[in-house]
């Protein structure tokens, strides 16, 4: 009877975990992008993140980044601390920034922060590996 | 015999840490002015220890966690401690001459009044560390994290800080070269006062 009730418990949590194609943000993004083919960038942060802060403020402002992230992806930003998390996509630190295909498949992962110049080697092979 | 005495005495001391010292460690998760050196605890959880004052000459702590741990005044001369994580640990007045720190994890760390001589830090996240009255000399910090790192009273000039993130750092009383401080600026780095910049001595 116990491993019943568990095997339910399990069952409706796994209907209940939101997928990455259910999340309205991630929806929303995507409508607004339907005639290209960027990735989406989701990114992991949260308000007391320093790292976060210098990869938003200063590595994602850098000319020749933020040139290549115009035109190769769509900026989707999550609060660890108070957004709700897609299934499929866990983290271990912040920041963690997930590259997703339109079909919602996780194409590539960058954890932690780094300058702009080998951020932006790491970002162009992702965008490589998957053309 | 005399040679017999000496030659026992030398392996001892080569042998180092104390198995006794190992046990009470993990026993009571607290070892004062222990001896582990040479001893090898790599892969091993000692976060929130209270370890102060202990030798840890030529230990391996490779892939081990220091979380919180309690480390003022320890000895770390030529350990290896690549990928080990002293977050938010204290490590005032350690020894980190000639140790292998790289890609370790120094996040919020006390290394205040520390030693710092031909270590190598490179790879290293070290986002809000401490260096206050560090003693830093030819240490690799290259490609590291420093962002939000304090360095007052200290001289880099003769460390390498190549690649490193600089952004909100703060630096106070401070000796860097032309260089550094070119790149520092970049990296929009935070000169409170006093800092020099001088020509790189070769």
């Amino acid at each position: 009877m116990i491993k019943i009730f568990f095997l339910f418990i399990l069952m409706v949590s796994s209907i209940c975990a939101m997928q990455i194609t259910q999340d309205l943000s991630f929806q929303n993004v995507y409508k607004n992008n339907q005639n290209n083919d960027k990735l989406v960038l989701m990114l992991y942060s949260a308000e007391t993140c320093p790292q976060c802060a210098y990869m938003k403020q200063k590595v994602f402002k850098d000319i020749e980044v933020k040139k290549f992230m115009d035109k190769q992806f769509v900026i989707l930003e999550k609060d660890v601390n108070k957004d709700d998390l897609p299934q499929g996509f866990d983290y271990f630190g912040i920041p963690t920034m997930f590259f997703i295909n339109k079909e919602g498949n996780q194409v590539g992962k960058i954890i932690g922060s780094s300058r702009a110049k080998p951020f932006l080697q790491q970002i162009q092979n992702i965008v490589k590996e998957n053309r | 015999m005399k040679l017999l005495l000496f030659s026992i005495a030398i392996s001892l001391t080569l042998y180092g840490y104390d198995q006794m010292d190992i046990d009470k460690l993990l026993k009571d998760e607290e070892c004062k002015v222990c001896d582990f050196s040479n001893a090898d605890l790599s892969g091993i959880d000692l976060s929130g220890f209270d370890i102060q004052e202990s030798d840890f000459q030529n230990a391996n702590l490779e892939n081990s966690n220091l979380f919180m741990t309690e480390l003022e005044g320890c000895n770390f001369q030529g350990a290896n401690l690549q990928n080990t994580i002293f977050w938010k640990a204290n490590l005032q007045f350690s020894n980190l001459t000639n140790v292998n720190a790289k890609r370790a994890n120094f996040k919020g760390a006390n290394l205040q009044n520390s030693t710092l001589k031909n270590s190598d830090l490179s790879y290293s996240i070290s986002w809000k560390a401490d260096f206050t009255d560090a003693f830093i000399d030819t240490t690799d910090f290259s490609n590291s994290e420093l962002g939000d790192a304090k360095f007052y009273h200290n001289d880099i000039s003769s460390s390498n800080l190549k690649g490193a993130i600089l952004w909100q750092t703060k630096f106070k009383d401070t000796t860097l070269t032309f260089e550094q401080c070119n790149d520092a600026k970049k990296e929009e780095a935070l000169f409170l006062e006093n800092v020099i910049c001088q020509k790189k001595e070769q």
